[in-house]
């Protein structure tokens, strides 16, 4: 614990409770001591159980999708011969970074262009489960990956001594990441509960999109609140079950990643995997992309769009960069924690990092607006400072959760050989921790840039007067029918998304050879 | 690694002392508003270069995609930052004075504007109106078949034809509960029963119900005169009928500028209201692409927006209305959400 | 010079070791003998600072260490799995356990250890050998008191062990640096010091030196962990 020292660590995790928890606590007490017919919400009505069978179903069949899309996208793009199979684990990334309500307005337009606009079979649970799960495979991907990465490969060739290759994955090697799958399909369970864009533009009704009713048709607050609670509760309880699966796996896959892992041949199945994945590709990104690109015609829309939405994008573009930064800075200490701290703290940090997740954006935004518009706070909410506390609350869990499992990947022998060597805790943590720590930081910083870059729920309630973001012009522009410039807008917005990831992409390509052979990665 | 802390200390003090600078500045007024910015934008230019004052302004986005500025005005009641809130429609500030957001001010402005479309204690003005209208498409609907009042669309032949946006948001809501209040409640109930059963199209929203009919998957939709103006001007093939022009009347849903209670700036707010309120604003509004209709005589407006008095306005007492909301948003959500 | 007084440490419900006391004289070697799980490592770690003490008290030359931080302790340690730092080269590794840029003192560390030609190279590009020799030399850079090892020739062949275990032998001895060596191995054992503690699930079984505890088994464990008939 030493290497981040006490009053650092336990500093931003003060930062953390109020910024994060402080909104959320305060909105739960207001709702509780306001409501005097509590029971009459929790009431079991048809409309109740309907509520919870519709998320249930829309969580189980993302979940089904993103299981069938990311394990065999991952099997395929790290075990196999695939053609392509750079560009295939960059664009399984993508949807990672995109923005809901942007995938969504392609959807839109695609669904009518393809005249499903109203299909009953697609504007239901199963349309639901399948727009989520393309955006959500990565998460499942990815922890495949890691899972595959993690299986000992002297167990494998054990079994393929005996049986096929085949055959061992199936009962070898498939089995011993499955902890790791069942742990990506529990955070892609809990986003889909949380997601309010693609059950509300399919129209089927969740908590999410029930809690919106009560905010915009109702203006129920206390109301709404207490709808999140189920959605609180179900994650709570997630924790539990993915600490429980991930009990005794350690992430630690530094042995296996030296050695050769075994591969698969796919022989005249490339073919068919390769069209797999540009089909997986192109439904989660190439398509919603191309309508909105075919949207904006010429490129003078863009010409018009940069010109008029000048001052959205530089805005977008501070506040993204701020935050993002803001967030990996009190990450670092609290990821550093979580890989490192005893149970309890753990526990702790866990089950903190995962309430953002489940609540809805609405929820935060009206709980930033209860906890930092008061007069001696005034500096914060008059000012941006309050989208990179409102960011910071909705998207550090990312950022703790990816920089601890990075940390916990490095092993303590290295620290504390450090520990006995050097006094400093300061030349300790520069060259040491940082070094070893920093592909998980970049990859957060990234990921959070990003998220930040395409928010919109909480960025509407609490944006300081007379600014905007890219988000939020390209919403006031929706509803006049600026067809053309939406998209442009959106195009754009997409892009300078992508320009960190793309960066990071090839500087990571550049500098392969030279990581690998140091060991940073 | 000392210095690098000082260094770091000292960047964020500057950067805090800073902040402060960016945060205010001499004459200022904030203004909420939720009409679109492509309309409000201009008219606010106008009015900071006549008097120089400095307006810092949060739009609204879709109303029916957003929890928009109205939950925000509610929860920043202890400490409001805004000073008048320009609202596209009118229950919402009604609901605003019912929750003690608002404050009185009477414009002087505001003497011509009708009374249906004014609170007498001044908690809200309204000009420059919308109207519930029915767009249809002109290649599948002809002329002698046209809908001319909402009761006609319960008909057989208009069964999986009619698209309505989501009664719960929206000027759709204030539709809605305007028909709970001017038919009684159980008229009401069941014409949209027999909306439902004939199987009405729900959609996202009004501009999406315009959306439907120009690409013809529809015949015919409710929608506001400047969503539908949107279509008719771009030369789509669509029209719009002001329906029950003889008997229920079209209903008018005003814009509303009302002052916040506590108001940061409440001599510059109500200079704003004022300009707002003035007959050149309704003139701009007429002439711009939404199209809306000023409720004064006088003002100067295009041949394609209607006269005030040459329609046939629903007449009802909007608090009512708005205090119907809730009962029919219930009620509604049961028929067409389940 | 290093003194240890009835040391108690557990882990959860495991005790992991129960009432160890030893002392060790300044500039002398001490093995600690015993199998796997036998609470060897545990006790260098609560020597280096790395774990807390449950109950008992450690000694540095009188001083109390209970509560002094690892870096302060003047106490280094070779890890069993070397813990070199990857993303460091061989030069760096050991530049970085110096206060100031030293390059003599690193360039004569290098040629005490036999890696001269290697200051560039990273650790992975290291042969066995090779690495235990960096372990050692940045072990020794800063010129700690106390020197801890634990079991550091476990995967290394034969062949190489007796020149590393001389080696190191012969640093101990030209920097006058208290040792604790840890091992499994009797063979080990016997050609690193006289002086030998067997320890087994958490205790000290025997003290003294090899050939005496041969001769004199303590207990029915010691006598066959010694392979004694």
């Amino acid at each position: 614990m030493s290497f981040i020292p006490k009053p650092i660590i336990i500093l931003c995790a003060i930062l953390f409770i109020i910024i994060v928890l402080g909104p959320l606590l305060l909105i739960l007490a207001e709702t509780f001591t306001s409501m005097d017919n509590l029971a009459q919400v929790f009431l079991l009505n048809s409309r109740q159980i309907s509520l919870f069978k519709n998320s249930m179903l829309v969580g189980v069949s993302t979940v089904c999708f993103a299981l069938l899309l990311g394990v065999g996208y991952g099997f395929l793009i790290s075990r196999t011969d695939i053609p392509l199979q750079k560009f295939f684990i960059f664009s399984g990334l993508i949807p990672l970074f995109m923005p809901a309500h942007i995938t969504a307005i392609g959807w839109i337009k695609l669904l009518n262009i393809c005249g499903f606009a109203g299909n009953i079979f697609f504007y239901s649970w199963i349309g639901v489960g399948f727009v989520l799960g393309l955006a959500y495979f990565p998460f499942i991907m990815l922890l495949t990956l890691t899972g595959l990465n993690s299986v000992d490969s002297k167990l494998e060739e054990a079994a393929a001594l005996i049986h096929s290759k085949r055959h061992v994955i199936r009962k070898i090697t498939l089995p011993l990441a499955s902890a790791y799958i069942a742990s990506g399909a529990i955070l892609v369970f809990v986003f889909s509960l949380s997601n309010y864009a693609v059950p509300d533009m399919l129209r089927v009704n969740t908590y999410p999109v029930e809690i919106f009713v009560q905010f915009s048709a109702f203006y129920d607050t206390a109301k709404a609140v207490i709808l999140a609670l189920p959605l609180v509760a179900v994650c709570l309880l997630l924790v539990f079950v993915q600490r429980y699966l991930m009990a005794n796996k350690s992430y630690i896959s530094l042995k296996a990643r030296n050695k050769q892992k075994m591969l698969f041949k796919l022989g005249k199945g490339k073919i068919a995997a390769g069209l797999f994945c540009a089909l997986v590709f192109s439904l989660s990104m190439g398509l919603p992309m191309l309508i909105l690109i075919i949207g904006a015609g010429n490129l003078a829309t863009y010409a018009i769009a940069f010109k008029t939405a000048w001052p959205q994008i530089r805005n977008s573009l501070l506040f993204s960069f701020v935050s993002a930064t803001f967030i990996c800075l009190i990450s670092f200490p609290l990821g550093y924690a979580l890989a490192r701290a005893g149970k309890k703290t753990r526990l702790f940090i866990d089950l903190c990092s995962m309430i953002p997740f489940a609540i809805p954006s609405a929820i935060f935004g009206v709980a930033m607006i209860r906890f930092w518009n008061r007069p001696s706070t005034t500096i914060i909410y008059h000012t941006f400072l309050v989208l990179v506390f409102g960011y910071t609350a909705r998207f550090s869990a990312f950022a703790i959760r990816a920089i601890s499992a990075n940390i916990s990947q490095i092993h303590r022998n290295l620290e504390e050989s450090a520990e006995l060597a050097c006094q400093s805790w300061s030349k300790r943590l520069r060259f040491i921790l940082l070094p070893l720590a920093w592909p998980g930081i970049l990859a957060s910083w990234v990921l959070c840039f990003a998220l930040c870059m395409g928010e919109l729920g909480v960025t509407l309630l609490v944006i300081p007067a007379g600014e905007a973001t890219l988000p939020i012009r390209i919403y006031t522009l929706m509803h006049y029918g600026a067809h053309k410039l939406v998209c442009g807008l959106s195009v754009i917005l997409v892009l300078i998304i992508m320009l960190p990831i793309l960066i990071v992409y090839l500087l990571y390509n550049k500098y392969k050879h030279k990581l690998l052979s140091n060991g940073a990665i | 690694m000392k210095k690098l802390l000082i260094l770091l200390f000292g960047c964020a003090y500057l950067f805090i002392s800073c902040l402060p600078l960016y945060a205010q500045s001499k004459k200022q007024v904030v203004l909420y508003t939720a009409l679109d910015q492509i309309f409000s934008e201009p008219i606010i230019q106008d009015f900071e270069q006549e008097t120089g004052i400095k307006v810092k302004v949060v739009y609204d986005t879709e109303a029916a995609k957003t929890t928009g500025l109205v939950n925000r005005l509610i929860a920043e009641k202890d400490n409001p930052n805004a000073d008048v809130f320009w609202n596209n429609e009118i229950a919402r500030s009604i609901l605003l004075k019912d929750k003690g957001i608002l404050a009185s001010y009477i414009s002087a402005q505001a003497k011509d504007i009708p009374s249906q479309f004014k609170d007498n204690q001044g908690f809200w003005t309204g000009f420059a109106a919308r109207a519930r209208v029915l767009i249809y498409n002109k290649d599948l609907v002809k002329d002698p078949e046209l809908p001319r009042s909402i009761f006609d669309l319960t008909a057989p032949k208009w069964s999986k034809k009619v698209a309505l946006a989501n009664p719960l948001f929206g000027t759709t809501a204030t539709h809605c509960a305007a028909l709970f209040v001017a038919l009684g409640d159980e008229k009401a109930k069941a014409y949209f029963q027999a909306l439902a059963d004939n199987q009405i199209v729900m959609v996202s929203g009004n501009s999406e119900s315009r959306d439907r009919v120009v690409d013809g998957e529809l015949a015919v939709g409710f929608t506001d005169t400047d969503d539908a103006w949107v279509a008719i001007s771009e030369g789509k093939n669509v029209n719009m009928i002001y329906p029950d022009n003889r008997g229920l009347g079209t209903l008018l849903i005003p814009n509303t500028v009302c002052l916040i209670k506590n108001a940061p700036h409440p001599e510059q707010a109500k200079q704003l209201i004022d300009y707002i309120l003035s007959r050149k604003v309704e003139e701009k509004l007429a002439f711009s692409s939404s199209m809306q209709i000023p409720l004064r005589k006088e003002v100067k407006k295009p041949d394609y927006v209607p006269d005030y008095d040459a329609l046939s306005v629903m007449d009802i007492d909007f608090e009512t209305v708005a205090h119907k909301l809730n009962q029919s948003g219930e009620f509604l959500t049961g028929l067409f959400l389940r | 010079m290093i003194e240890l007084r009835n040391i108690s440490k557990s882990l959860g419900k495991n005790k992991i070791l129960r009432d160890i006391s030893f002392s060790v004289k300044k500039a002398d070697k001490l093995v600690i003998l015993g199998p796997s799980g036998s609470g060897k490592t545990t006790v260098l770690r609560l020597i280096a600072g790395l774990e807390i003490l449950d109950q008992g008290q450690i000694f540095f030359d009188k001083k109390n260490m209970n509560n002094v931080v690892p870096a302060k302790r003047g106490v280094s340690m070779v890890f069993q799995d070397l813990a070199l730092w990857p993303h460091m080269s061989v030069w760096e590794n050991l530049a970085f356990c110096l206060n100031k840029q030293n390059k003599t003192k690193i360039t004569e560390m290098l040629s005490a250890v036999g890696l001269e030609d290697k200051a560039k190279a990273y650790p992975q590009q290291l042969s066995g050998g090779e690495k235990q020799r960096l372990a050692l030399a940045r072990s020794l850079i800063f010129n700690p008191k106390i020197l801890l090892l634990d079991e550091p020739l476990s995967s290394i062949d034969p062949l190489l062990k007796d020149n590393l275990i001389k080696l190191i032998l012969d640093l101990q001895k030209k920097m006058w640096i208290t040792m604790i060596y840890v091992t499994h191995d009797q063979a080990e054992a016997a050609q690193i010091a006289q002086q030998v503690i067997l320890l087994h699930q958490g205790k000290i079984e025997q003290k003294g030196s090899l050939i005496e505890i041969r001769n004199n088994p303590n207990n029915l464990f010691v006598k066959k962990f010694m392979g004694v008939k």
